[in-house]
């Protein structure tokens, strides 16, 4: 056998011999794996890349949103059970409010009572009875129907989720003011304009509404090292609202990448210190009732002030200092014993009867501890949009959120929930808290929306039976953008296959070209004694050669575009990528150029094996045939 | 064995170190040719080359085989080198026959056995001379060592001792072929087939390649099996064998 250095020798002249058609060989396959190098080392990049990404926010955590149906749904206002029973509430308070007015003395007229159930003649149909919600005796007996009926609790939650292993389950509850109103203290005073409309609403701060978060949901929103300062309430806002509340103009849809993250880094850089605070003034309904009628009151007096026969009201109210939230002061009150009595008495009526007639009012300071993306702007029609809505995550859609235990350290916190989280009054009000559920990874999360969420039908019942929750994807997209990582990973798969696939092609067609134009020259060392083997082991040299020539220049080729590409993209990438995966830690960089030494290994190897693959057939059919034939054929 | 196919000069056999040629007829052949035919297959034709031939051929011999194109020169040389089989008959060649051998060991025994040499030489462009005449020593197996020492020896006795860093395009076509011949010569075959090894030089060089062959024989005792239309050549010859339409006549 002929010695691999000799045979090394020999293979050696052949890249000489076919000096064009070798180069060519080289140059083709090599454009092939380089763009197989350069594909998989940003793709490699890019999954790294995304992957520090998904660390930012919600991004990397599989959560089930886990709501029950309103307790209100599937017919309750014309639940038999309920009606009967809003009925028979409505005799007996008839009767109570009867017998208290005679007792106190007050004037009652059962007629002003609203009525506990409505009738509706619908054509064809016949009449058709419902709940009349605003009547007291209504309510009384929806919530005590809600109380038998209480729906699917925490633990029912718990049951179900537990075959699937979850992280967690945690809770998002909406804070129940209904029973009054926050309004923003502009520069720490209160608008007492006459008309609501002028007033500025909590709404302004928040958009659409409060939540209260667990804590395990809001950490990766809230700035670094912040202190609660004692009595503030902790709010985390969306960008937008951070930016009304500095007064910043809002960026243009138009604007660029740079500009919305710079936008972005200005909104922390003005906030993150924990020193944004916004100011509120909690009245409940007797409160505001106060304050309107003190501002009604002012208005008709100025309105009348030249108007001799003008009698001003017995009691009237008036305004406490702007900065105050203090309860409307009484400027006089003219009032006769018997009437101020009657007035007592009616209150005390009142009260008995479920209206509230203390006022209440509180100064609540809310104190911005964390910024969550926008998410109410994402219409989704640009591409931008599009992919942010797919890759980025959001906490509880852009609302203003508080973090439940840095509500909890608060020093104020009972004051905080008597307003925020009062018992509730109303059915109207009732709500079940929204549970999130986290998950180890996607595929436990998908199988549990899959096997136990409820879909539900007209008649409010679900369409498989012991489903109670409605259960999505929720806080990011991480299950859906699994998906598509793995579907970019076979299509990139398929991709190297196919390179793989023409390259051996390639490969093939020009090393066998080489080989048969070399038949002669096999007869010639035939002649001079050359074994089978010994031709072979020549031109698997030769094909060595060229491989190595391959790996070699795809290699550098494919390590320098894809770090070219990197100097070309990455910045801009990063820049995007922030935007997108709504990342607050500024000193993550998208990289295209990360290079993986044992992938890149692996495909010197496939490219080593491809050339010996494309050589076999070759080879196997040259080292067949006889010389004596191939001498002749010269 | 056909007394009548041996046509010896004998006054050619001067050199001491040769057999007399009375002695080679009484000597074993070291190739015995029986009765051997070959026919190829070319688009559905058949060509006889070779026509129930049957040779004896002694150590030590030169023999030029004549014949005009396609009488079967080629055939017969690339028959007793191993390259080809006949379609019938047996060449047996140093007590074996070579028809017998697996493709293996038919390579080890043509490497060992016989030497080539190509009208057209076959050189290695890309390589240095030196290494060129090696190559048969590298199918053998032989240590780099050796095949020097070889190389050395043979480029001395052929007058390429200064050109064997050279490479062949630096060569005139006499040393070329001079160098094919060694390349031949480096397993020290007992038998060197010649096929046309001068149909490319000009009458000098053919003469030198004459007397090299002559200076071989003398040297190393090898059987020099020549194909050749050149009745110079062919008139140097111990015995000349004319091939026609695959028989000799």
């Amino acid at each position: 056998m002929i010695h691999l250095g000799d045979a090394l020798t020999i293979a050696s002249t052949k890249l000489h011999t076919h000096r064009v058609r070798t180069l060519v060989t080289i140059i083709i396959s090599s454009l092939l794996f380089s763009a197989l190098i350069t594909a998989t080392i940003i793709s490699e990049s890019t999954t790294n890349s995304i992957a520090k990404f998904n660390n930012e926010g919600l991004n990397n955590r599989y959560l089930v949103l886990a709501q029950s149906d309103s307790p209100l749904s599937g017919g309750v206002f014309s639940n038999s059970e309920v009606i009967s029973l809003a009925q028979q509430k409505e005799k007996e308070i008839i009767a109570a409010k009867k017998t208290e007015a005679k007792k106190l003395g007050v004037v009652y007229n059962e007629a002003s009572e609203m009525p506990a159930t409505t009738t509706q003649t619908i054509p064809g149909q016949g009449d058709s009875t419902h709940l009349n919600i605003r009547s007291n005796a209504a309510s009384q007996a929806l919530l005590e129907y809600l109380d038998k009926h209480p729906g699917p609790s925490l633990n029912d939650l718990n049951q179900a989720a537990k075959p699937y292993n979850p992280i967690g389950v945690y809770s998002s509850t909406i804070p129940n003011i209904s029973g009054g109103d926050i309004a923003i203290m502009q520069d720490g005073k209160e608008n007492f304009s006459p008309t609501d409309d002028q007033r500025v609403s909590i709404s302004f701060l928040h958009n659409s509404s409060l939540n209260i978060v667990d804590s395990e949901l809001t950490k990766p929103y809230l700035f670094n090292n912040v202190k609660v300062l004692d009595g503030n309430i902790p709010l985390i806002v969306s960008y937008s609202t951070a930016e009304n509340m500095l007064g910043l103009s809002q960026l243009s849809s138009s604007a660029s990448a740079k500009e919305r993250y710079d936008r972005i880094q200005q909104l922390y850089r003005q906030t993150s210190d924990g020193s944004l605070t916004t100011t509120t003034c909690y009245r409940n309904s007797a409160s505001q009732i106060q304050i309107d009628q003190a501002i009604a009151q002012a208005a008709e007096i100025a309105k009348n002030i030249s108007n001799k026969d003008y009698q001003k009201p017995k009691l009237i109210y008036g305004l406490p200092t702007a900065d105050s939230c203090d309860k409307a002061n009484i400027i006089s009150d003219t009032r006769t014993d018997s009437e101020k009595k009657l007035q007592i008495a009616q209150d005390r009526f009142d009260s008995e009867f479920g209206q509230v007639v203390v006022p209440i009012q509180l100064k609540i300071v809310f104190q911005i501890v964390g910024l969550s993306p926008n998410t109410e702007n994402n219409d989704n029609t640009t591409f931008g949009n599009l992919l942010s809505s797919v890759v980025g995550s959001s906490l509880t859609n852009g609302m203003s959120v508080i973090p439940s235990d840095l509500l909890n350290q608060s020093q104020n916190v009972s004051i905080i929930k008597s307003v925020l989280l009062p018992k509730d009054e109303s059915p109207l009000s009732v709500s079940r808290p929204n549970y999130y559920v986290e998950f180890y990874n996607a595929e436990d999360a998908r199988a549990f929306i899959d096997e136990k969420s409820c879909t539900t039908r007209v008649d409010g019942t679900c369409t498989s039976p012991g489903r109670l929750f409605q259960l999505t994807a929720s806080g990011n997209n991480s299950i859906a953008l699994q998906d598509l990582q793995k579907k970019i990973s076979s299509v990139i798969n398929i991709g190297a296959i196919a390179i793989i696939a023409f390259a051996v092609l390639i490969m093939t067609t020009m090393v066998g070209r080489v080989i048969v134009d070399s038949r002669h020259e096999t007869a010639i060392f035939r002649a001079l004694g050359a074994k089978r083997g010994d031709i072979a082991a020549i031109y698997i040299l030769y094909t060595l050669f060229i491989s190595v020539f391959i790996a070699i220049v795809s290699s550098v080729v494919g390590i320098g575009s894809a770090y070219f590409i990197n100097n070309l993209y990455g910045q801009n990438l990063t820049l995007q990528a922030k935007l997108l995966f709504d990342a607050t830690n500024t000193e993550l960089i998208f990289n295209l150029f990360d290079v993986n030494i044992s992938i890149l290994e692996i495909i010197i190897v496939v490219i080593l094996t491809t050339g010996l693959l494309s050589a076999i057939i070759p080879i196997f059919r040259n080292i067949r045939r006889s010389p004596i034939q191939d001498m002749r054929e010269e | 064995m056909d007394e009548t196919i041996i046509h010896a000069k004998k006054e050619y056999y001067t050199s001491p170190v040769l057999r007399p040629v009375e002695n080679w007829v009484k000597s074993d052949p070291i190739i015995t040719i029986n009765n051997i035919t070959k026919i190829y297959k070319v688009k559905k034709q058949s060509i006889l080359a070779l026509n129930n031939l049957s040779l004896n051929i002694f150590p030590g011999e030169i023999i030029a085989v004549n014949g005009a194109s396609g009488s079967g020169k080629s055939t017969l040389l690339q028959l007793i080198g191993g390259l080809d089989k006949p379609n019938s008959g047996t060449i047996i060649i140093d007590a074996v026959d070579i028809n017998r051998l697996s493709d293996r060991n038919l390579s080890i025994f043509r490497g060992k056995m016989i030497g080539f040499i190509f009208q057209f030489f076959y050189l290695q462009p890309f390589i240095r001379l030196n290494r060129n005449i090696e190559i048969p020593g590298m199918f053998a197996g032989l240590n780099h060592k050796s095949r020097k020492e070889r190389v050395i020896q043979l480029a001395e006795i052929v007058g390429l001792s200064d050109r064997l860093e050279h490479f062949p395009s630096e060569l005139s076509g006499g040393q070329i072929q001079r160098a094919a011949i060694i390349r031949a010569l480096l397993n020290q075959p007992k038998i060197l087939l010649a096929d046309e090894p001068t149909g490319n030089l000009d009458s000098v060089n053919s003469k030198a390649i004459i007397d090299l062959f002559e200076q071989i024989r003398c040297k190393f005792g090898t059987t020099i099996i020549i194909a050749t239309h050149d009745l110079e050549i062919s008139s140097h010859a111990d015995r000349i064998i004319t091939l026609k339409d695959g028989l000799a006549i």
